[in-house]
């Protein structure tokens, strides 16, 4: 490069100077390019080709020289040249020969490479045909094993299978009829399987349809179980406070054991939902089976939860609560363990559903039944129900509530079922003393109920305070009492002694009470029957304590708590006030008794003529039936009461005799009835003190003794036959000797009195004296008259 | 095979579809005469009918199958279309009670408006349905033995015994009518030997036709 400059300074300096470059140029065989260019490029390339024209003549000339300088030795060469040329032709000639030579004898071996040639043509082919074949025993190979699996019904390496033929296989398939029918029936084998899976969990529906009904019995068969083995823990422990000297620290231990039927029940096969759940996710409709699922199942509690129209609600219930019970059990299973395939929502929501059916049957049901004890049998079960499914976590407010919305309703089906058992009772009751003769009979009529006197078991045989229908009643009672405790057991949360209470008071103030009054009222009973039934109400009414106790106790309430309560029944009360009815309708039944003896007082002479030595007649009746009274009375009745009847019986004899003073059936009386009259109130008078002192009622401390019911007639009677009788006008007398004496009355009778005077043959003194007082009653009579 | 005329058959019989609604009649109508079955659940409106012929012992039948809609409001045009009838299909859904307990009201409709001697098949319908049943088998075999009926268990949907169904209660049919044609045709046989006789069966009021004769 950096010669380049200079040659072109030298061309540059002259025309002369360019001629020589240019030889020097061509003879040291450069490129003349950049020379011819730049003469060009200058514009003035005559020059150039000027020099250029020179230097060839000059180089013809030489060649001219040259040439006939070696003419000779051209001849020679061409000459040698012409040889050579006979000699690659005799060569050619000899070349031809060995040609076809070897052309005959390598005939054979050209066939046969020709063959090789086709051979390894076929072997390419062959290779792609094994290759393509190999692709296909590939495939044909897991199409049979797929249909392998698909006869054996193991369709999770089915789909595994079709997933690799699908994915791996499939486009890379070079037999385009053999890619067509596996992509056909890829989707219909899926089809298929899908159908078989779907086969088969339905069978398992049908199944698990008629296994819930088993299920859900023993289920609540092991919570009734359990609910029994608590009761008898309860009743022991009752026992052992019964008993306060049993030792507390006894324990007893029992051996559980396992009902292998019932444990094989309870573990229910899920694999058939497992596996189809399973399938179907592989198959990429994993929510087509949820929905499925979830679908059928509520379709499948629907049905089970239709009420037997065929048979009574009774006998349909438990099976009806079972089949819910078992269905659920299982949801709650497939919940846990089927990852996914129920949701907790779903679950809930089916158990709202069903529980809302549930109630609803129930409140129709309850509505209709109409007696207690089928109510407390379907409750019971309805309990169960619940407690053996909040084990598997579901709510059961609604049922509780249900049971408590019917407890009035049970509660009025049982008085009404007690009213009937209690009025045919008192219907039947003999209203006589009970006869105990065995100590058994003792134990069930009087030590149950605590009605003994003291801890001494008494002689043989034993007669009661109370009549048979007594303790008939209490165990109605207390049976009513555990009905109601039945009722709240399992289904209440809240301390149920004050509910009871509050039931218990219902059953003996409007049951019991009402059934006695009516028994009191009703006027069909003997005067000893009324007796004993005023008796029994008595007794009743001291078992008030005890139906109370009996209540707390089986409240589970211990004894001392229940004991200390002061609240007691309001029932007592009403039962002292029925006591109280009943010795009224005593008293009422006495007197009537005594009305019929009392009308042989029209009987009587008023105006007899003599003085009589004997009682009349009306009295020795009466003294009859008041002595056969009071001894029966005695025996049943409490003092207060015996007090009230005999006192009662005195005031209403007093009240007669003075009536019959009074009324107009008596126009005139002589002093001899009058004594006549003395006689009987004497007769009476020593009974009554006889009876107060006898009964021990004078240990009551009445200021009243029963003498002092006769009061009003004695003091009568001993006007009528005073010497005086008109003392009566003095303030001070009367006040201390006729102080219960009514003026009008007095008048009324005093009218009455005539005095007839005796023969004339009587004695002259007991003229006198008969005389004296004529005058002194004329007296009283004339100052009574202008008083009023 | 040649193709039949549609008039060349020896019997026509008419076969009614009855029972409530939604018991799966019309299903059980299309698969017998169509093969198909159609999921989606429309009341029939009236009164329709398809036709199928088939071979029962060497003898061409016509069964002409009349479906009718269960509904109440549909009963007034239906009673017409008992006339005729030689079989009826009482079809209940064995997932649904009522429909099984409403047999007997079919029954006495049946009695009331079609032939004394009509053929009657009592049909369980829907047993794909098993794991929502709610009327075992054996109740619907019971009340067919006490009423005297031929009684099966048919799912439409997967093409179960329903062939099978319409097989015998064609076979029935097909059983009595020629037990009176032969009995008429001993009858007709006192005389000498004819070419041959049309057998008029106005008993049963079927329309009869024979392809060809025979004495």
């Amino acid at each position: 490069m950096t010669a380049q400059p200079k040659k072109r300074s030298v061309i540059e300096s002259g025309d002369g100077g360019l001629g020589l470059g240019l030889a020097l140029f061509i003879s040291n065989g450069e490129d003349l390019g950049p020379i011819i260019r730049h003469g060009f490029d200058s514009g003035k390339p005559e020059a150039l080709m000027q020099n250029l024209r020179s230097i060839v003549k000059k180089k013809e000339v030489e060649i001219e020289e040259l040439c006939r300088l070696h003419y000779e030795d051209f001849i020679l060469a061409v000459d040698e040249l012409r040889g050579v040329l006979v000699d690659a032709d005799e060569l050619k000639g000899m070349l031809t020969g060995e040609n076809i030579h070897l052309q005959k004898v390598s005939s054979a071996t050209l066939l046969n490479l020709d063959e090789l040639f086709e051979l390894y043509s076929i072997k390419k082919n062959i290779g792609e045909a094994i290759t393509t074949l190999k692709i296909c025993v590939k495939v044909i190979s897991l199409c049979m094993a797929c249909n392998g699996y698909i006869a054996e019904a193991k369709f999770h390496p089915a789909l595994k299978t079709l997933d690799t033929i699908e994915k791996g296989y499939l486009k890379n398939i070079p037999l385009k009829l053999l890619k067509k029918v596996v992509a056909k029936h890829i989707p219909l084998i899926k089809m298929h399987i899908e159908k078989k899976v779907c086969s088969e969990f339905n069978d398992w529906l049908v199944h698990i349809r008629r296994m819930a009904k088993q299920i859900g019995q023993v289920s609540i068969s092991q919570a009734s179980m359990a609910r029994q083995k608590d009761e008898e823990m309860r009743a022991r422990k009752r026992e052992a406070e019964a008993h306060s000297d049993a030792r507390s620290d006894e324990h007893v231990y029992t051996l559980d054991v396992e009902n292998t039927d019932e444990e094989s029940t309870l573990n229910f096969d899920l694999t058939p939902v497992y596996r189809a759940h399973h399938m179907h996710i592989c198959l990429g409709i994993g929510e087509k089976f949820r929905d499925y699922y979830y679908k059928n199942r509520l379709m499948q509690l629907n049905l089970d939860m239709q009420i037997s129209t065929s048979q009574p609600f009774l006998e349909s219930h438990q099976p009806l609560l079972a089949q819910v019970a078992g269905f659920f059990i299982v949801e709650q299973r497939v919940l846990r363990s089927a990852d996914g395939l129920l949701s907790e929502s779903q679950v809930e929501s089916t158990w709202e559903t069903a529980i809302a059916k549930i109630t609803s049957i129930l409140e129709d049901q309850f509505a209709r039944m109409s007696i207690a004890s089928h109510l407390l049998l379907v409750k019971d079960y309805v309990t169960l129900l619940g407690t053996t499914v909040s084990k598997y976590g579901y709510q059961i407010a609604q049922l509780i509530q249900v049971i408590a919305k019917y407890k009035d309703k049970y509660h009025q089906l049982l008085l009404i079922e007690s009213r009937k058992q209690i009025d045919d009772i008192l219907a039947n009751d003999s209203y006589e003393q009970m006869i105990i003769k065995k100590e058994y009979e003792y134990n069930m009529n009087v030590t149950a109920f605590h009605f003994e006197p003291d801890d001494v078991v008494p002689e043989f045989p034993y007669v009661a305070p109370f009549s048979s229908g007594v303790p008939d009643i209490c165990r109605i009672v207390r049976s009513f009492i555990g009905d109601s405790v039945s009722y709240f057991s399992y289904s209440a949360r809240t301390n149920i002694y004050e509910i009871v209470k509050g039931y218990l008071d219902r059953l003996l103030i409007e049951v019991l009470n009402d059934s006695l009054l009516n028994m009191v009222y009703a006027r069909s009973l003997a005067m000893s029957q009324m007796m004993q039934l005023a008796g029994n109400i008595s007794v009743l009414e001291q078992s008030c304590d005890m139906f109370l106790l009996y209540s707390a106790q089986l409240c589970g309430i211990p004894k001392r708590i229940a004991q200390r309560s002061h609240s007691g029944l309001t029932a007592k009360a009403v039962l002292k006030a029925s006591q109280n009815a009943a010795y009224n309708s005593l008293i009422n039944l006495a007197n009537f008794k005594i009305d019929e003896f009392m009308v042989l007082l029209d009987d009587v002479n008023w105006i007899v003529e003599e003085a009589p030595d004997n009682p009349n007649e009306y009295m020795n009746e009466v003294l009859i039936y008041l002595e056969t009274l009071v001894s029966t009375a005695q025996e049943i009745l409490p003092l207060e009461a015996l007090y009230k009847m005999v006192s009662g019986a005195m005031s209403h004899i007093s009240d007669s005799i003075m009536t019959t003073l009074l009324n107009e059936g008596v126009k005139r009386f002589t002093v001899n009835a009058v004594m006549g009259l003395d006689i009987d109130l004497k007769l009476l008078e020593a009974f009554a003190e006889e009876k107060f002192y006898r009964t021990g009622l004078v240990d009551l401390g009445k200021e009243t003794t029963f003498a002092d019911c006769l009061v009003e007639i004695r003091q009568l009677v001993n006007l009528l036959l005073s010497s005086q009788p008109e003392n009566f006008m003095n303030p001070v007398i009367r006040g201390r000797n006729y102080g219960s004496l009514d003026y009008k009355k007095v008048a009324i009778v005093c009218d009455k009195y005539k005095d007839f005077a005796d023969g004339l043959f009587g004695s002259l003194s007991n003229r006198n004296k008969q005389d004296a007082r004529k005058r002194s009653m004329d007296v009283l009579k004339r100052r009574l008259k202008d008083f009023s | 095979m040649a193709h039949r005329v549609d008039n060349e058959y020896d019997y026509l019989f008419k076969i009614v579809l009855i029972g409530d609604s939604g018991v799966g009649k019309s299903n059980i109508l299309s698969r017998f005469t169509r093969n198909e079955f159609c999921l989606e659940s429309k009341s029939t409106i009236g009164v329709e009918f398809a036709t199928r012929t088939l071979q029962i012992e060497g003898q061409t039948i016509k069964a002409q199958i009349w479906d009718t809609a269960g509904q109440e409001r549909y009963r007034a045009i239906t009673s017409a279309y008992y006339r005729g009838a030689v079989g009826a299909l009482l079809v209940y859904d064995i997932t649904k009670k009522q429909t099984f307990e409403n047999i007997q009201r079919w029954l006495r409709e049946l009695r009331d408006h079609a032939d004394s001697n009509i053929v009657i098949m009592m049909v369980g319908n829907k047993s794909d349905l098993n794991h929502l049943r709610s009327v075992p088998e054996e109740d619907g075999q019971a009340l067919a033995e006490k009423e005297g009926l031929s009684f099966l268990e048919t799912s439409a949907l997967e093409a179960l015994n329903v062939e099978k169904a319409f097989q015998t209660i064609l076979k029935d049919i097909h059983q009595i009518i020629s037990k009176k044609a032969l009995a008429a045709q001993e009858a007709a046989g006192s005389g000498p030997p004819t070419q041959g006789t049309t057998i008029n069966v106005t008993d049963s009021a079927v329309n009869t036709k024979r392809g060809c004769c025979s004495s």
